[in-house]
């Protein structure tokens, strides 16, 4: 029987490793996902670069050479321009242009009223940022001279700032960059529910499709035996693709260019293991399910739409865990979320106990067999060997 | 022995078969003649286990096939129409497929495929993928795969159904060597001169029931024609069809 149940799964997989069409969707989701995740990092890197490179054009700097020096200390690169300015920003040569005036260092010196000209199109509205942006180290720089002032008659600067505002920045880009790690439990499960859509659209959909189904039948072997078979075919398939996904992250992890994001994130020998062993029970019930919609199909394109259809529900599981960010209560219970919760908390570092383990292994488990057992049903109905 | 008595068999509202009865010796090759919807292949499928009678019993070799289908599927080799060749394996890996499920060893698989090889002349296509092949060469294919745990008792559901003379041969030559092996052969087919050729006696079908059998005089001194084929037409349908 052993020996019948090895023909039966070498067969599955040599006939769908030649299934160049399928092929392509055994790697898709993994590739995907690597490819996104990595392309997260590095356009989170090139924002923040593009920010941190911000260009004044300024004419005139030699008049006001403490304030230059004090743009530049904020991450400004100064750069001194010829020619009219109002031309240049009207022939859209610059974005917009700071004036220092010839008599700036005299008014300056004698507490005169000191102005300097921001010269910029207000109707283009991309620039305004960064108008708003000049404006405002121009701002604080005054404040603090006036404060020094201020400080050398004796006057407190907070007679002149009664009420100060202070920047609390949430949104910045680490915050972001860590989010990009819950995609990685989530990639994991899309794998484990799209790895073997192709092979078991194939052994099911395809078996019928192409009246193979009725001869395969014809020998002495029990329908369980039969679907045992695919079953297995399809869990080995998905766990290898799995593996190798699973292997590509804990490689391509350390390459990205964290440490430039202030960042640290690991990925440890630990949550492969873990990860592994949660995904047992979600590859078995999301094989058997897979074979079980595609053995009410006729054709294997009336399979594929249904099964693309059945993705979304571990996608928005997968996107629920994420953002309702649930801990214990009774979705531990639920199939496939259960797995999902314990696979989340493994890579915010919140492993779960042995008793949420042994309650979503065991109850997504128990539904695999389910499924299994009423695959078996249908197999022995004539309409469906020859509907 | 194939025997098969009083068969029923209804689907829904639909009677498939009504009423057949009839037994193969071994050594014998009987021809399964009817039109097309006449209940032939579901004889078959309930003759090899697929599908259950309403009503009446099926005995091979000494088993009943509600008893123990897989041990009568062991004994049978059936060849389903429409063939059901695995498209990306070679025609080796298709028979050998069967072979191992019928539980041979992979010696003996080899040996088998060798000598169904020889026989049915696929010398040529045997380590191709069954993707490309012609309508001929699946037959020639499934009909291996049918027979390579060398059944008992063969079951072949139109098996020169659109061959060319050559192939038509082969099968024709195939057919007798199994029944110099001392196998029962069932073999249907639509079209009264196929039988001719190698049968030993024919049985009509016609609307799920046995409109006669015999051997093919007997058939066509019971319909009173002088041609095959009129016997046929008027055993078949009536005989208000007759030219």
């Amino acid at each position: 029987m052993i020996r019948v149940l090895g023909s039966i799964v070498r067969k599955e997989l040599k006939d769908g490793l030649r299934d160049k069409r399928a092929l392509v969707t055994w790697f898709f989701m993994p590739l995907f996902f690597l490819a996104l995740m990595y392309g997260m990092v590095l356009f989170i890197l090139s924002v923040q670069e593009k920010s941190q490179a911000f260009k004044l054009s300024v004419q005139g700097a030699e008049y006001a050479a403490p304030l230059v020096s004090w743009l530049r200390e904020e991450g400004v690169t100064v750069v001194e321009v010829e020619g009219d300015p109002v031309a240049l920003v009207n022939n859209l040569e610059e974005e917009f242009v700071l004036v220092i005036a010839g008599d700036f260092p005299g008014k300056f010196a004698n507490f005169d009223d000191a102005t300097l000209e921001l010269i910029f199109d207000r109707s283009r509205n991309s620039i305004q940022g960064k108008v708003n942006r000049v404006k405002y180290l121009i701002r604080q720089w005054s404040g603090r001279i006036g404060s020094l002032r201020l400080i050398a008659r004796g006057v407190s600067p907070r007679v002149a700032n009664p009420v100060t505002v202070v920047d609390v920045d949430v949104a910045n880009d680490q915050k972001l960059a860590s989010r990009m790690f819950a995609l990685i439990p989530i990639m994991l499960v899309m794998t484990i529910f799209t790895a073997s859509i192709g092979l078991s659209v194939d052994m099911m959909a395809g078996e019928r499709e192409k009246h193979s189904l009725e001869p395969l039948l014809l020998n002495p072997v029990s329908r369980e035996l039969i679907l045992l078979g695919k079953w297995l075919a399809a869990i080995l398939c998905t766990a290898v693709i799995l593996l190798i996904t699973s292997i590509a992250i804990f490689f391509l992890v350390p390459t990205l260019p964290l440490e430039r994001l202030g960042l640290q994130y690991e990925v440890t020998v630990l949550h492969l293991v873990q990860t592994t062993l949660i995904s047992i029970p979600l590859i078995c019930l999301a094989t058997a399910i897979q074979l079980l919609v595609s053995i009410f199909a006729k054709s294997f394109k009336e399979a594929q739409s249904y099964i693309s259809l059945l993705v979304m529900v571990p996608m928005l599981l997968a996107y629920y865990v994420l953002f309702a960010d649930v801990t214990g209560g009774w979705q531990i219970w639920v199939p496939i979320l259960g797995p999902l919760m314990l696979m989340e908390g493994i890579f915010v570092g919140e492993p779960g106990s042995v008793q949420e383990w042994g309650a979503a292994v065991g109850v997504s488990m128990a539904a695999a067999l389910i499924v299994a057992a009423f695959l078996v049903k249908q197999l022995k109905r004539e309409k469906i060997v020859y509907g | 022995m194939i025997e098969v008595k009083q068969l029923h068999k209804r689907f829904g509202s639909v009677v498939a078969v009504e009423d057949v009865s009839f037994s193969i010796a071994p050594g014998e090759i009987v021809g399964l003649l009817g039109p097309n919807g006449a209940g032939k292949t579901t004889t078959m499928r309930i003759v090899s286990g697929l599908v259950m009678a309403t009503a009446g019993s099926v005995n091979v070799g000494g088993i009943d096939v509600l008893v123990d289908p897989q041990k009568v599927q062991a004994q049978l080799g059936v060849m389903p129409d429409g063939g059901g060749l695995y498209q990306r394996l070679t025609a080796r890996e298709n028979i050998a497929y069967f072979g191992e499920l019928q539980g041979l060893s992979t010696s003996v698989v080899a040996e088998r495929i060798a000598a169904l090889s020889e026989t049915l002349g696929m010398q040529t296509i045997i380590d191709r993928r069954a993707e490309g092949f012609s309508h001929g060469e699946r037959t020639k294919v499934a009909l291996a795969r049918a027979l390579v745990h060398q059944p008992q008792y063969v079951l072949l559901d139109e098996p020169t159904n659109g061959l060319d003379v050559l192939t038509t041969r082969a099968v024709r030559k195939l057919l007798l060597q199994l029944k110099s092996e001392g196998r029962a052969v069932i073999f249907s087919s639509h079209l009264m001169h196929e039988v001719n050729h190698v049968c030993d006696r024919a049985i009509v079908i016609a609307n799920g029931r046995v409109a006669a059998s015999g051997t093919l005089e007997q058939l066509m001194s019971q319909s009173g024609q002088p041609e095959i084929e009129d016997a046929f037409v008027h055993l078949a349908y009536g005989e208000g069809h007759l030219a």
